[in-house]
């Protein structure tokens, strides 16, 4: 079975800090989420999994043999999509794919076969003719999808895949990499817990530097059981609230506000009741619990 | 039951059993050479990518990196000479047209300015570094680094390769400078050049740029009538000779030259946009 083993990576910046502090994973076949808010180090992370910036300590293990040993052969079997693509705009999707296939080494009899075949699975084949430059932000997406699987790698690292398409092509996308995740593992990141996002193999949750939590979905959401309540209450009770407790979701509803309170006893809120924790709560729990705990609030204390 | 009636009952011929016997006595006196070795092995060669490329198309069958790894063949060709092939197609057609246009007007001036060839050659070398040096960054301007970053090549052989290519391209470009400045047969050549090329490039320009407005007949059109105003009452001179009376004819003849190739130039950017 295939796997990738992160052991205690760390990146530090020229200053010092700490980007990532003493990272340990495992990913195995199937998909693998890395969540967490904006600047936490997802997108370092996936850079050093790619192997694009070396860790300043640890090791990274693909099939039990370090990455770095063989780079050349583990970049064979990686495809790679960045945050940020780009691509030179005078070429033509199918010029831009030819040029990204012989990158691939891919054999040359294969090339246009292979190129054919990933437009199609992507949706792409009716604009590959035209300039890069003319393309929407969704069919270049699709375009940055395409050349990472253009190699068929065994490693799919996918930063923030889904950005860009809207609710239909998401669903697309999803099931596709579903698909391929039989085989292969993917790796994407996702600040956005989508509902597909939930049939993912394993989430993992990072927050400044460290992951804080890793396992399944399931396990995820069991952590926040009996930890979240629903409240039914009008505007002005919901901002107090708001302040107060960590909440996850915030409905508003003409003069009246739902609101999914987290807090490990019954908050001090008429007519709040248990409910089923679904991810959001527990992201919440992971991401604005702590800072509330630590001080932000003394309500939490007070309740307990 | 012999093999052969078998296999006629099986088809339903048993009837013909036979007509069919001599087909069968043919086909057993027929006797083939065993191929060699070399011959199996190029029929095998030639199979290969084929085969590889029909199991493709049936979807689940074969993963493409095991296809991948059946039509690997070694080259012995080194892998930065690959890649510097591939990093002359980012050499794109919008700078050939501004350096061919500086390679003009180079030779323009050394030739009608009377200035030192090698000063020249010494002041424009810089210039020229600079201008095709952005090429080095092109990746990074267009944020394509990492994902070429993470294909086989590394980094440094991807630089020393798009390196390469623009010296490279930057010596073809003063080699050929220097050998028309400096050709004793530069000036004829240069004027049966401009002569011709002017003309030609801007009737051109003119009927891809009229055409983008009134169909293709209409360019042509356009460009005829042009021609004809030429002819008739010019008396065959050039239309800017005509337009611009107090230029040289050679400074004619680039501004017939450029505003050809800016008409090209705008043409095929609009047609490409369609």
């Amino acid at each position: 079975m295939m796997s990738l083993k992160l052991s205690e990576i760390s990146q530090n910046y020229k200053s010092g800090k700490a980007v990532l502090n003493n990272i340990t994973a495992t990913f195995t076949t199937g998909i693998s989420v890395i969540t967490g808010p904006n600047g936490v180090g997802k997108t370092t992370l996936l850079r050093m999994i790619a192997g694009i910036i070396r860790p300043s300590s640890g090791t990274m293990l693909w099939n039990d043999q370090d990455v770095f040993t063989n780079y050349v052969r583990y970049k064979d079997i990686l495809g790679y999509l960045p945050q940020e693509l780009g691509f030179y705009p005078e070429m033509t999707g199918r010029e831009f794919l030819m040029y990204m296939a012989q990158l691939k080494n891919i054999p040359a009899s294969l090339c246009k076969v292979r190129i054919e075949e990933v437009a199609e699975i992507f949706k792409i084949t009716d604009v590959m003719n035209y300039k890069l430059e003319c393309w929407s932000i969704g069919m270049k997406q699709r375009m940055g999808l395409a050349q990472a699987i253009l190699n068929d790698p065994d490693l799919i690292i996918l930063d923030e895949p889904l950005v860009g398409f809207d609710a239909e092509d998401k669903i697309y996308i999803w099931h596709l990499l579903s698909q391929l995740s039989k085989d292969r593992i993917i790796i994407l990141s996702s600040n956005i817990l989508d509902d597909y996002i939930q049939e993912c193999n394993n989430l993992s949750l990072l927050l400044n530097g460290n992951i804080k939590f890793t396992g399944k979905i399931f396990e995820f959401i069991d952590i926040v059981r009996d930890k979240v309540w629903l409240a039914d209450v009008s505007y002005e009770q919901a901002e107090q609230i708001k302040n107060t407790y960590p909440i996850s979701i915030f409905e508003l509803f003409n003069d009246r506000c739902k609101v999914r309170v987290i807090c490990d006893t019954a908050p001090n809120i008429a007519g709040v009741r248990s409910v089923e924790p679904r991810i959001e709560d527990a992201y919440t729990y992971f991401v604005q619990y702590n800072n509330f705990a630590k001080g932000e609030s003394n309500l939490l204390a007070r309740d307990k | 039951m012999s093999k052969k009636q078998q296999i006629l009952n099986e088809i339903k011929l048993d009837n013909h059993y036979e007509s069919l016997n001599e087909v069968f006595e043919k086909l057993d006196n027929y006797q083939v050479d065993l191929p060699s070795h070399e011959d199996s092995k190029r029929l095998l060669l030639t199979l290969k990518p084929i085969l590889a490329a029909n199991i493709q198309r049936e979807p689940g069958k074969i993963r493409f990196k095991e296809m991948m790894e059946a039509n690997r063949v070694s080259v012995h060709k080194p892998e930065i000479l690959q890649l510097i092939r591939l990093q002359s197609t980012l050499i794109n057609k919008r700078f050939l047209f501004v350096t061919s246009i500086l390679l003009i007007a180079c030779i323009v001036l050394v030739r009608y300015y009377d200035i030192s060839t090698s000063k020249f050659l010494v002041t424009l070398s810089p210039v020229l570094g600079i201008l095709t040096f952005y090429y080095e960054y092109r990746a990074q301007i267009y944020k394509v680094e990492e994902i070429e970053a993470v294909c086989r090549y590394s980094r440094a052989q991807l630089a020393l390769a798009r390196i390469m290519v623009v010296v490279g391209y930057n010596l073809l470009f003063l080699t050929c400078l220097t050998f028309i400045i400096n050709s004793s047969f530069s000036i004829a050549i240069l004027k049966l050049i401009m002569d011709c090329l002017t003309p030609l490039l801007l009737s051109l320009g003119i009927a891809l740029a009229s055409s983008l407005k009134f169909g293709i007949a209409g360019g042509c059109m356009t460009a005829g009538i042009v021609w004809i105003i030429q002819i008739t009452l010019l008396k065959g001179d050039f239309i800017f000779r005509f337009l611009l009376p107090n230029m040289t004819e050679a400074a004619n003849n680039i501004v017939g030259i450029a505003f050809g190739l800016a008409l090209i130039y705008h043409s095929v950017r609009r047609l490409a946009f369609r």
